[in-house]
């Protein structure tokens, strides 16, 4: 295929992250990403913003506390962005009252493929994310030897937790508060267990596509919890979201270069109940990469009908 | 006959006769009788119906020992595989005695690919209707027709994985509700779409502890006990029959499972629901067992079987049709004559039992080409007398003598009652002038009947009351039987190493009621008790078979590092790894593995049963205690010097060699010429030609002569004769058939992994 022409860009495409379309947008990694207007309001998402950061207004609490953060959502609806978000306002906002937040990614921590050694069940996992928070930890001198060896022999993963802060300290890291990113949890009962672990300075951020929204109002209710998580919940797209996204996007990169537009009953065509965010980004995406090194006309006054998306999305996985 | 040299180059009969039950089904003839010729066309209904609603059906099969049940069963599959479509078909045959080993056979069978696949159907179903409006129409057709992954499209498309999971489970229990109300299963396989929890599932699916993973999600029940089992039965029957998809599963020897006991109410009430699964998912069930199991079953269970068939003795005409048919199979081998009324005295010595007439045909023709004659009534019954592979009286007089002991019931063995033709090889004295008389004896012709009746005579004229049980090892010739009948109350109990004691306690029972109007209130309460005490055999049988099989397990650990050696020089995947470059398509040959495990299977029971290495090891093993150490040595040493063992050592050792010999042979023409025999031509006559060499050499080696070596590990495993007599018998039987089944075994196995797909 020959190289587009000069100005043809993809309307979809994060600036900076050409290479990786579907790569979730992470502002407290990519400096890029801060960019509000990479974030469209579709989906809840800035209610679900605003609570999170409702629940967190005097964050200094977090001296003397943990906390736990908890985002629902069935796969690809953007569960992993809004987290990263929340992660980053936080860290941000702890910087104003004199503290470090330090982000801790253990999302990829658990490898479902490794069949030797299965962690599946809810204490191996949660042990092993212990571990690999420590492993961590060290690796940033944020603890110094002797807390590493002292953790990996504690009993459990609470003990670790309940002396984290202390281990801080002894390493003059008194102002850090760990933010941690938990791998996808499945179970409501994995959510209890983290937030019983008692250990300030430690916020927990989990993800579920499974724990549903009563179930997380009963953590809410129960009496051995000393402070409920934040709860926010991302669904799939409504049709309203969808004209909003692809409105959003093209007014964002009109600057950036030409492309064609949707027509009304391709953006139509693309409202059904089951299209998450995630799944019209792989779309849109993978059609107008296409179309962009492809012969059809690319300019700002081309359209893209209905059956051009019906023929993309056929051809792609016809065998 | 025709062209016969008189040199004997194989055999168009099988050696066995018993229907080789491995996934390459029997291709041997099958005698076309009406009972035949109803089980296919029954069949054939369910696999030619347009739809399968109302189409399930369930067919119960039953008949004696050696009537063809298991050869009727797997020429079912065999066809139900060669239908258009092919159906899903099965054959499993009980091997333990209750419904939870016969699950644990099942999804073995199904295995964890097969029931991934029927769970990735919903999976399936679920993405197509996702994709059913709006742009992804086009491909929701492609993924319910099966024609493009739903994997793919939900990974390409970054659909909501978590979502369609979730649906899955919900039609799964929905779909199952059928069956149980419990969730569980639809949890559990849907779970096995997930990676990272597959291995879990798969081990609960097949009877282990649920792991701390699935208790979390409400599993905490393991599939053992036989309720559980039957309504898995019945989750995976649903899977595997559901859409139009035919599936026939045909159970063998099911009569292990039923009778012999009290079934319980839930589980009788949960095998009526795996028949009504079947009946309703449009899946077609065999059960196939002795005639037993029809009346253990209780009514509702009963009802929802469709048609039950009676397997017949054959008739002359079958027989004669069967001879026919399987020399016009081999027709590279000679043909041989056998006279219409040598059939005849065929079919009335052995009653027209399918097994033995076919075992007999193997070795009336043997001789009929050795000799160069045609096969005569002469030559039947010479033939019939020396079966040399027969029970024999001692090893009958053996049974009754163990289930005379383990009953605990005081006996006279070989009692003489004056005279010398009074001998009773058992006398069990009930009062001072009555008892039992237990006669055994091998074979009864009309030649030697009147020996026999004085015998009986002078037994039943020895006291005032005796009543006589008349025990035949093998032949009962059918007019020395009728007159026998004027001499005898009970008819005479006819000699089958599987089920001597269930064979024999009715007589004993008839006899002992008889008793109860006779001699006082002592002799009844004995009686009774010996009553009782039979009945436990069945107990008492599984704590033995436990308690060796405990002692197996150990040898196995202790033989490991000798399999190894062994495998090392039976390396048949490395004979066949060298690759041939006439074909540059098939770059593949490797030794198909079922076959190569055949051969493997054949050694490792060689010397699973025959290898002293433990008692030996354990010999020098243990010191501290000098005098005991002294005196187990002394006794090892005593009963390896006993006679035969060293011959059986050399016999073990030259068998040994002529498997590997044949493994060798077949790797080498697999990898010259197997690709060649994919249909009938010079090359499959070529492997034909090699196993039949083979089937020669099993059927001249004495077998036989391994015993003393069998008896020297079974006796250094328990301190019982009477089991260690049993374990002997058993064990030896065991690889008796499978040496001699081997060729066919390995030309079966062989010829199905060259089939097309």
């Amino acid at each position: 295929m020959s190289a587009p022409a000069t100005g043809r860009i993809n309307p979809f495409l994060i600036p900076g992250r050409e290479d990786a379309p579907m790569s979730t947008l992470c502002p407290w990694r990519e400096n890029r990403h801060t960019d509000v207007d990479l974030y469209v309001e579709v989906d809840n998402y800035r209610p679900a913003l605003r609570e999170f950061q409702a629940r967190f207004t005097t964050p200094s609490l977090l001296r003397e506390s943990s906390r736990l953060a908890l985002v629902a959502g069935d796969s690809g609806c953007g569960k992993s962005a809004l987290r990263n978000h929340c992660a980053h306002w936080l860290r941000e906002r702890l910087g104003e009252v004199g503290l470090r937040g330090e982000i801790l990614d253990l999302s990829r921590a658990i490898d479902l493929t490794d069949r030797e050694n299965p962690i599946i069940d809810i204490n191996k996992r949660i042990s092993h994310v212990c571990g690999e928070l420590v492993h961590q930890l060290a690796g940033l001198d944020l603890i110094d030897g002797n807390a590493k060896e002292r953790f990996g022999r504690a009993e459990t993963s609470a003990h670790v937790y309940a002396e984290l802060a202390a281990a801080l300290d002894a390493k003059e890291q008194a102002d850090v508060v760990l933010i941690v990113l938990l791998p996808s949890v499945d179970l409501l009962a994995e959510v209890k267990q983290y937030l019983a672990m008692r250990g300030p300075r430690v916020v927990f951020f989990a993800e579920s596509a499974t724990v549903r929204v009563p179930d997380l109002d009963s953590i809410g209710r129960g009496n051995d919890v000393e402070v409920p998580p934040a709860t926010m919940t991302v669904g799939t797209l409504s049709a309203a979201d969808i004209r909003t996204f692809i409105d959003r996007r093209y007014e964002q990169r009109a600057k950036d270069g030409v492309f064609p537009r949707l027509d009304d009953a391709a953006v139509e065509a693309l409202m059904t109940d089951t299209m998450s965010i995630a799944m019209l980004q792989a779309l849109l995406t993978g059609l107008y990469n296409e179309l962009r090194w492809g012969p059809d006309e690319y300019s700002n006054e081309a359209t893209i009908g209905e059956k051009r998306l019906f023929k993309y999305i056929l051809q792609r996985f016809t065998p | 006959m025709t062209g016969n040299s008189g040199r004997y180059a194989g055999n168009p009969f099988s050696p066995l006769a018993v229907a080789i039950t491995t996934d390459a089904v029997s291709e041997d003839p099958t005698i076309p009788t009406a009972a035949v010729s109803t089980a296919q066309d029954l069949l054939g209904e369910y696999l030619a119906a347009p739809t399968l609603a109302g189409a399930g059906n369930v067919l119960a099969v039953s008949g004696e020992h050696g009537t063809g049940k298991t050869h009727l069963g797997m020429r079912l599959v065999r066809v139900a595989r060669a239908a258009d479509p092919p159906a899903n078909a099965m054959y499993l045959d009980v091997a333990s005695d209750h419904f939870t080993g016969l699950y644990s056979r099942f999804i073995k069978r199904l295995g964890r690919e097969g029931v991934r696949a029927r769970v990735n159907d919903f999976y399936a179903d679920v993405v197509a209707d996702s994709l059913a409006s709006g742009p992804t129409v086009d491909i929701a057709a492609l993924v319910r027709e099966r024609k493009i992954d739903p994997n793919k499209v939900v990974g390409g498309y970054q659909m909501m994985e978590s979502a369609l999971l979730r649906q899955v489970t919900e039609r799964l229990v929905e779909e199952l509700r059928s069956i149980t109300d419990n969730q569980i299963y639809g949890t559990a396989l849907t779970l096995l779409l997930r990676p990272g929890y597959d291995d879990a599932v798969w081990d609960w699916l097949n009877g282990s502890a649920p792991h701390a993973a699935l208790v979390e999600r409400g599993i905490t029940n393991r599939i053992d006990d036989e309720v559980s089992a039957l309504d898995a039965m019945g989750v995976f029957a649903l899977l595997h029959g559901r859409k139009g998809r035919r599936f026939v599963l045909v159970v063998d020897e099911i009569d292990k499972i039923l009778t012999g006991r009290t079934i319980e109410a839930s589980v009788s009430k949960a095998l009526q629901r795996l028949l009504q699964v079947f009946q309703q998912t449009g899946a077609f069930l065999v059960l196939s067992g002795l005639p037993e199991f029809r009346r253990a079953l209780d009514d509702d269970v009963t009802e929802r079987v469709g048609v039950t068939i009676q397997m017949p003795r054959l008739t002359p005409e079958d027989v004669a049709a069967f001879i026919d048919q399987a020399q016009r199979n081999e027709a590279d081998l000679p043909t041989v004559e056998f006279q219409f009324p040598a059939v005849e005295r065929m079919v009335r010595l052995v009653n027209g039992n399918p097994r033995q007439i076919i075992k007999l045909c193997h070795a009336l023709y043997r001789t009929a080409v050795e000799q160069d004659r045609a096969v005569d009534t002469v030559m039947v019954e010479e033939e019939v007398e020396g079966q040399s592979d027969n029970a024999t009286a001692d090893e009958v007089g053996a049974a009754v003598r163990d289930l005379l002991d383990r009953a605990n019931v005081p006996y006279a063995h070989g009692h003489y009652f004056g005279t010398r033709d009074s001998r009773a090889d058992f006398w069990i004295e009930t009062g001072p002038d009555s008892g039992f008389a237990i006669l055994v004896v091998d074979s009864v012709f009309t030649g030697t009947v009147d020996e026999l009746v004085t015998r009986l005579t002078a037994v039943r004229e020895a006291r005032a009351t005796v009543e006589v049980v008349l025990v035949v090892a093998n032949i009962l010739d059918p007019d020395a039987a009728a007159e026998l009948s004027t001499h005898l109350v009970d008819p005479p109990v006819r000699y089958d190493r599987r089920s001597f004691t269930r064979t024999l306690q009715p007589t004993l029972r008839s006899l002992a009621t008889r008793f109860a109007g006779l001699g006082g209130t002592d002799s009844l309460a004995a009686i009774r008790e010996w009553m009782v005490r039979i009945d436990m055999d069945n107990a008492t049988t599984h704590q033995m078979v436990e308690r060796l099989g405990r002692e197996m397990d150990r040898r196995d650990e202790d033989t490991a590092a000798q399999l190894t050696t062994l495998r090392e020089r039976v390396n048949i995947v490395n004979l066949a790894s060298s690759v041939t470059d006439r074909d540059a398509e098939h770059t593949e040959r490797r030794f198909p593995a079922p076959a190569a495990e055949l051969f493997q299977e054949a050694l490792e029971t060689l010397d699973r049963l025959a290898h002293p290495d433990a008692l030996f090891d354990d010999v020098f093993g243990r010191t501290e205690d000098s005098s005991d150490h002294y005196r187990r040595v002394t006794q090892l040493l005593n009963r390896v010097a006993t006679p035969g063992v060293y011959e059986a050592a050399g016999t073990m050792s030259l068998l040994r060699r002529w498997i590997v010999s044949f493994s060798t042979a077949t790797a080498s023409w697999y990898v010259a010429e197997g690709w060649e025999a994919r249909e009938p031509g010079p090359a499959r006559s070529r492997f034909d030609a090699l196993c039949r060499t083979y089937e020669r050499v099993a059927e001249t080696m004495p077998l036989g002569r391994i015993a003393p070596l069998v008896r020297l590990v079974a006796e250094g495993e328990t301190d019982s004769r009477r089991l260690a007599d049993r374990a002997v018998q058993e064990r030896v039987t065991e690889f008796t058939d499978q040496f001699r089944a081997l060729g066919a075994r390995v030309r079966g196995t062989v010829l199905a992994e060259l089939s097309p797909p």
